[in-house]
């Protein structure tokens, strides 16, 4: 249980999926201006995330990592250069199937995020985490956890920065700077006040 | 012209994709298996020597590789067996490569490394650590007397560079050489370990604790304690009852 | 400069500057930030990007009317990620120690957004020989980024470039001069890349 819980906490806090590990920068930078777009596209990504990361565990304990297939008697085979294409495959596929069911459930969501939502197809983080999961060996459960924890870590580091932007709005920024760099000096500052959060453990060693 | 937006079009279309780059993919990875096997396998081993100084990262592969294999009489330079960690034996039960493929389904085993070589004699012991982002991977040398110490290395860690992952650089690893284990040499009840020491360093200590104790990483303290577990806590859990067992 | 003035040699030398993939254009960030930690992986990082968005453009175009409208998106995804795996296969078993170092970030290219971003804005509405210019342009932007980041987090960072020792013994000794730690974490990554975009940005305002 402890150790779900130090999973959990490093993934929103110290190792930050997007401001210490710089995965799923792009639409963070361009979303990130306004708070309702922002929380929404955080809720999309932690959503496909907390789903696909399970999914891919299980296709890749049982059908891609070196010696998987032995349940079909087939233990010598190693499948694991398939694991990209596998992948990305499974998160487009969820994707396209989550667009599809917000279009009809919830249409004013589904106009709010517009184009953002097959954006979210090639956001690294979400491939980031599954390739993440093969090199750490998590298991089911904690990899569920990592994606769930991974999603809100986003979702804090996005919602912090629009809310940042918005104030900054009435600041006077050094015409070079305005847009893209004063976002990036930002999310500098953000990633330092995240890591503070350092040292933090749960464990006992 | 063929009409793109046709069904059976796209069927056809993805189906011959598909089968492309499979056959392209799998062809790449059968072809190219052997080498990254080898490259895979050649990393590991220099990982072991360079634990007891005796190959860094530019030796060549095929000097890495004479150390391992054997000869005709079934001889080689290192000799790779599984113990038994609880009671500190040999288990020859378990093969060498069922153990690797899947090292967690025998939690109470360890993999044991004998050097052979006249004038290098040593053992060689897989440690695992906790640091700050995540585990720590590396190999400790030791002489057969189960208490100097020739060497450590960290093959795998997710340290800060600059910080924790300072464990990997030439001033850190170095100092061990020449440390001890256990407080009064041949009797491992007296065990004591190496720790990592903070706060002082090693010259400022009293002589008689000096022979146990390697200056920190400023900067970064949970790595710090957690090299300090594995040559404490870690070593003596998993290794010295084999070499209770050894040196009896 | 009558090469940089025809339609070849635009495509390929405005992606240098005026549309940089990364400052401009704002695409393919993360690798950006992760692999300029030491210039040796930032190096191969950038010809890997560089050979499959190349590779990637020219096939695009080559099949570009041969693609089904409803697919469109995943005949992209199936392209990059064999071309990414095949890439993958060949590091590890050609230069096993840096495919190590850069680990999961060349599975990374796939969702890189300068492959796909370049797919489909250029590729598939230009002929061959364009787009396999319009890659290397890019390849080429995106390259020069993120060796001149590297560099100086590199230097700044560990007073090294490529593993050596570029600041001499005597400047720690004598100035009291120490590395700045900041520049291998995230937030220097950050800080680095914003000043370039201000340096460029006040340079280069009016060619937009």
């Amino acid at each position: 249980m402890i150790d779900l819980i130090s999973i959990a906490l490093t993934s929103i806090f110290i190792s930050n999926i997007l401001l210490a590990n710089f995965l799923g920068m792009c639409s963070f930078l361009e979303c990130a201006k306004n708070i309702k777009t922002a929380m929404g596209l955080g809720l999309a990504v932690t959503f496909v995330l907390t789903m696909t990361a399970p999914l891919n565990w299980l296709i890749h304990n049982f059908l891609l990592s070196d010696g998987a297939l032995i349940w079909l008697n087939m233990g010598d085979i190693n499948l694991d250069f398939l694991k990209f294409m596998t992948f990305i495959a499974v998160i487009a596929a969820f994707v396209q199937v989550v667009e599809m069911a917000l279009e009809k459930f919830s249409p004013s969501l589904y106009a709010a995020l517009g184009i953002f939502l097959p954006l979210i197809t090639v956001n690294c983080a979400i491939l980031g985490v599954s390739l993440f999961f093969v090199e750490k060996e998590y298991d089911l459960l904690q990899t569920f956890v990592f994606g769930l924890s991974s999603g809100i870590g986003w979702l804090l580091a996005i919602l912090g920065l629009a809310a940042i932007t918005q104030k900054l709005k009435y600041s006077n920024v050094p015409k070079g700077l305005r847009g893209l760099g004063i976002t990036f000096i930002t999310t500098g500052l953000m990633s330092m006040a995240f890591m503070c959060f350092a040292g933090i453990s749960l464990t006992n060693k | 012209m063929v009409d793109v937006n046709k069904s059976g079009y796209t069927l056809i279309f993805a189906t011959i994709s598909c089968v492309i780059c499979s056959v392209l993919l799998s062809g790449a990875s059968v072809s190219l298996k052997d080498l990254q096997d080898k490259n895979k396998k050649i990393d590991k081993q220099r990982n072991v020597l360079m634990a007891a100084n005796l190959a860094t990262a530019e030796t060549s592969a095929e000097e890495i590789s004479t150390w391992f294999s054997k000869d005709d009489s079934g001889y080689s330079d290192i000799k790779t067996v599984i113990i038994d960690t609880e009671t500190g034996t040999i288990n020859d039960s378990i093969s060498l490569e069922a153990y690797t493929k899947k090292p967690k389904k025998f939690p109470e085993s360890s993999i044991v490394y004998e050097c052979l070589r006249k004038g290098n004699e040593c053992f060689i012991l897989p440690i695992t650590g906790v640091g700050l982002w995540g585990k720590l991977y590396g190999f400790l040398a030791l002489k057969p007397d189960g208490d100097n110490v020739l060497g450590i290395s960290f093959y795998k860690h997710q340290e800060t560079p600059g910080l924790g992952a300072e464990i990997t650089e030439d001033w850190f690893k170095s100092q061990f050489s020449g440390k001890k284990l256990l407080q009064t040499a041949g009797d491992f009840d007296s065990f004591r370990g190496v720790v990592v020491k903070k706060g002082i360093k090693v010259i400022d200590l009293p002589e008689k604790d000096q022979a146990y104790s390697v200056d920190g990483i400023s900067g970064a303290t949970i790595t710090s304690v957690g090299v300090t577990g594995i040559t404490t806590k870690y070593i003596k859990e998993k290794f010295i009852p084999y070499f209770k067992n050894k040196n009896k | 400069m009558s090469f940089a003035k025809s339609e070849k040699g635009k495509i390929l030398i405005q992606p240098l500057v005026a549309s940089n993939p990364i400052m401009v254009q704002t695409l393919g960030i993360c690798s950006a930030l992760a692999v300029t930690v030491q210039l040796k992986p930032a190096i191969v990082m950038s010809i890997c990007l560089t050979v499959v968005t190349t590779c990637s453009n020219v096939i695009m175009s080559l099949i570009r009317n041969l693609i089904p409208g409803k697919i469109r998106i995943i005949t992209y995804m199936i392209v990059i990620s064999t071309l990414v795996a095949l890439a993958d296969q060949i590091l590890q078993a050609y230069v096993f120690s840096v495919s190590k170092q850069l680990s999961v970030f060349v599975g990374l290219i796939i969702t890189n957004c300068i492959v796909m971003g370049r797919a489909e804005a250029f590729a598939t509405i230009n002929t061959p020989y364009k787009s396999l210019v319009d890659g290397i342009g890019n390849g080429l932007g995106y390259s020069a980024v993120l060796i001149a980041v590297a560099c100086v987090r590199e230097l700044l960072g560990s007073g090294k470039l490529l593993g050596q020792q570029v600041i001499p013994d005597f400047v720690y000794i004598l100035t009291g001069y120490t590395d700045n730690g900041m520049m291998l974490l995230a937030p220097g990554a950050f800080f680095i890349i914003g000043i370039f975009i201000w340096i460029s940005n006040s340079l280069y305002k009016g060619e937009k």
